[in-house]
């Protein structure tokens, strides 16, 4: 036996930029030890201090050049609370509709198909594991009648990156999604309609606005029918007729993370008269507002909520963020508790109807993210001590048990099962949950040229609630929600008719800059195709006193510490190290050939996005591509 | 009649590097097959693949400032060549050599001018601004080809410079 060790840098395929080290055991192809490193430091916490609140919307969006509208909407909603004020029903119509294109489907379609997508296609799959492409080759294909494919293997050809047809295919439609977007956002990916307590979309002409949108959703759901009978057929084969090396069902287990899980989730969909009405009984006061939100945030047409296992501890968002701490244990930042720098504010104990933060932990509320300084400090990497730009995002229970955070679209499918709840609309059934189950309803009628006829009829998803959270769980899980989120904007374009029909399409409520409370702070969660966007907005007199946000993979990519206590105690890292050391290398290569493909496919089944401050490597100017001159002229008007 | 598009490439906040993209705006406010590409870099082949020809205005840093050229891109790229590299540094030969892996076949020209300055936040060079109306008069006769008919209306130098003026906010 010897041990591997793999660095793996920078992890392609990803947002941003992130390493892996990792040791293996060369015989039983197991993890020993993993470590995930982002090299990057951002900072947007330090110079939105100052700012108008309404400025951290647009801000925010620049963290990002995939997912901006993530940042937008949770800084819209932490926004909407600070100032006391929500979007007239046709406001929350419209930003509901967009975010549906931009950032799901056309978000969820490439991370599937072109990021993740090429893990599994010929190129690899025969290359590495040519045992798996033979089985592939002989294995039928049980969706067929929806995406036309044979074989497993004819799904993993069409998968090859830039050649395949799927991945040609996603490029056409994510530019559909996109562009349905746009129609209300103005432009992608930083939405530039978003403002405090509603949306400044031109509704002039509303009605070709919702044609418009109408005609693009229609060829948007054939296309999610087409991508989730690729996806759930993949699912099938890996968890059928692929085994780890110790004979268990790669499905099933590979890439596992926290047992029990931890699975957090905002919900998002504001629900158009919900989160209207709120504003309306709390009378512009912002305290009475925060009171109503958890109302408000369980109406979403998803739903927000805190699982342990198969458990809710909490639907309430007011009431889990009380414990939301992050720690910099392990982590380029400066402990601003141990340093003793404290907001300019002092610091908060309570929330804003007066529960104490960290549930009274007096040594612990200081790490709330009310309470956070951001202070870099930079160093070089040591696994003993700090390695990484992530911080290291934990939940304090009510117990005073401290768990780490796992958020993706199998997170929101796990609270929206546990809800057990359904959405419909005018007639529409968008989804329905028992606790175990969940189904998705898509329309039909749906014709698009492109595609199988097999997508054009109605269709009806199911997914059953998985026990963990694996590799191959992650990725139907967003497949499965890739349809969710097409039925909730149908729900969304009906309500909207309706509306019109009733004349209600004001979108916003009165606001002119400078309008907010002399105090008020607030947060804004958001779920976004990689997990829950949480803003925390603190603000004086219209300026921002402190701001801080965890992006989605901020939790997953957790670093370790020894915060956790049981039953997590030996698992107080992120999901994203959990996954790799759960994972074994199924590689049919020998060891000092093997890529980390497995390690590779566990981290972007969560879709990492870590920012696009760190460029890529440039490899020339075209390579065989070359340009030949056919004629110079010379300007005279420039000698 | 072949489909065709004409796309402005390049990022105005670069000096001389935003003149393709500032003249497709310009253009493409009497001309429906102008797309204006900025610095949207893979972010446009969606909007590419849907056409039989392409000419692409950009600048091209081997020319002189100020030098028009007409050049044919030519060749294409299997699909490890075509391994990622930096999103939004894309000339159009990458883009051409996507599209050809991706199985599409378009044939593609560029229109170019030689650049004197890519200083951030600078305005357009003098020479690159005179050189417009060549660009167009070059562009003018590509189109023809084709038996598209190019409309200009104004001055098109004016309108680079408007251009340059809103970005930079000058």
């Amino acid at each position: 036996m010897s041990t591997i060790k793999l660095w793996i840098d920078p992890i392609t395929r990803v947002e941003g930029h992130l390493a892996l080290y990792a040791e293996v055991d060369s015989a039983t192809r197991a993890v020993s030890n993993a470590h995930t490193t982002v090299m990057m430091f951002r900072g947007f916490e330090v110079f939105l201090r100052g700012r108008p609140p309404e400025d951290a919307i647009h801000i925010t969006s620049r963290t990002c050049g995939v997912c901006g509208a993530a940042h937008a909407n949770a800084s819209t909603r932490a926004c909407d609370a600070a100032a006391g004020m929500t979007p007239l029903p046709m406001g929350s119509v419209l930003r509901n509709m967009a975010y549906a294109m931009t950032d799901y489907t056309y978000d969820h379609s490439i991370i599937l198909n072109m990021l993740e997508g090429p893990d599994y296609s010929e190129v690899i799959v025969s290359k590495l594991t040519p045992s798996v492409w033979e089985t592939a080759k002989q294995t039928p294909a049980n969706y067929s009648s929806i995406h036309g494919y044979r074989t497993i293997a004819d799904i993993m050809r069409d998968l090859n990156p830039i050649q395949g047809r799927i991945w040609q295919l996603t490029v056409k439609h994510q530019r559909i999604a996109r562009e349905a977007g746009v129609l209300i956002y103005g432009r992608h990916s930083h939405p530039s309609t978003l403002i405090p307590g509603g949306i400044s979309t031109d509704i002039t002409s509303l009605a070709s606005l919702l044609q418009e949108y109408y005609t693009r959703l229609s060829l948007l759901t054939a296309w999610v029918k087409f991508v989730w009978a690729i996806w759930q057929d993949l699912y099938e084969f890996f968890r059928d007729h692929v085994s780890t090396p110790d004979g268990q069902s790669y499905a099933l287990t590979q890439g596992k993370t926290h047992d029990p899980p931890v699975m957090l989730a905002g919900g998002w969909s504001d629900d158009p008269e919900m989160y209207s009405n709120v504003a309306d009984e709390a009378g512009g006061d912002w305290k009475q507002l925060y009171a109503l939100l958890d109302k408000a945030y369980n109406a979403r047409w998803e739903k927000p909520g805190l699982a342990i296992g198969h458990e809710i501890y909490s639907k309430n968002p007011t009431e889990i963020q009380l414990g939301y701490l992050e720690f910099a244990d392990s982590s380029f930042y400066e402990d601003w508790v141990k340093a003793n720098v404290a907001p300019p504010y002092g610091w908060l104990k309570e929330d804003p109807l007066g529960r104490p933060l960290a549930y009274g932990n007096e040594d612990l509320l200081k790490y709330h993210m009310w309470n956070r300084t951001t202070i870099p400090k930079p160093g070089a990497i040591n696994f003993a001590e700090k390695y990484t730009w992530a911080a290291e995002p934990r939940l304090m229970l009510k117990d005073s048990r401290i768990a780490p955070i796992e958020t993706g679209p199998i997170s929101q499918l796990w609270l929206d099962t546990l809800h057990a709840t359904k959405v419909e609309v005018d007639g529409h059934k968008a989804w329905e949950s028992n606790g175990s189950q969940l189904k998705v309803h898509l329309p039909g009628g749906t014709v698009n040229p492109d595609l199988p006829e097999g997508t054009y009829g109605e269709l009806t998803i199911t997914w059953n609630l998985p026990k963990y959270s694996t590799t191959m769980e992650r990725l139907l899980a967003r497949a499965v929600h890739l349809a969710l989120v097409v039925s909730l904007a149908w729900a969304n374009l009906l309500y909207g008719l309706r509306l019109v029909n009733a004349g209600k399409v004001q979108t916003s409520r009165p606001w002119s800059f400078g309008k907010w409370p002399s105090f008020s702070y607030s947060f804004g969660w958001w779920q976004v195709p990689r997990g829950n966007c949480m803003h925390w907005l603190v603000q004086q007199n219209g300026r921002i006193a402190n701001y801080q946000y965890e992006a989605p993979t901020t939790p997953n990519v957790s670093p370790r510490n020894s915060r956790c206590t049981d039953p997590w105690k030996g698992q107080c890292r992120g999901p994203f190290e959990m996954s790799v050391i759960n994972s074994k290398v199924t590689e049919e290569v020998p060891p000092d050939q093997w890529t980390g493909l497995d390690f590779v496919r566990a981290i972007r089944s969560f879709d990492p996005c870590l920012a696009c401050a760190v460029h890529f490597e440039a490899k020339g100017e075209g390579g065989r591509v070359y340009n030949v001159i056919e004629k110079v002229i010379w300007n005279a008007c420039s000698l | 009649m072949e489909r065709l598009l004409v796309v402005g490439l390049g990022n105005p906040i670069y000096g001389d590097d935003g003149f393709g993209s500032c003249l497709a705006q310009y253009l493409s406010l009497f001309n429906p097959f102008v797309f204006d590409g900025n610095a949207h870099g893979i972010g446009i082949l969606g909007n590419l693949v849907d056409y039989d020809v392409l000419v692409f205005l950009d600048i091209d840093v081997k020319l002189p400032p100020g030098a028009v050229a007409v050049e044919r891109i030519e060749g294409s790229l299997t699909v490890p060549e075509t391994r990622l590299v930096d999103a939004h540094r894309m000339p159009p030969s990458l883009l051409v050599g996507y599209l050809r892996a991706m199985g599409k076949n378009p044939r593609a020209y560029l229109i170019a001018v030689g650049p004197k300055s890519l200083e951030p936040l600078a305005p357009a060079s003098r020479e690159v601004v005179e050189a417009a109306p060549l660009v167009v008069a070059e562009l003018r006769k590509k189109l023809a080809e084709f038996g598209y008919e190019l409309v200009v209306e104004g001055d098109v130098k004016k309108g680079i410079e408007e251009c340059y003026r809103r970005v930079l906010r000058t």
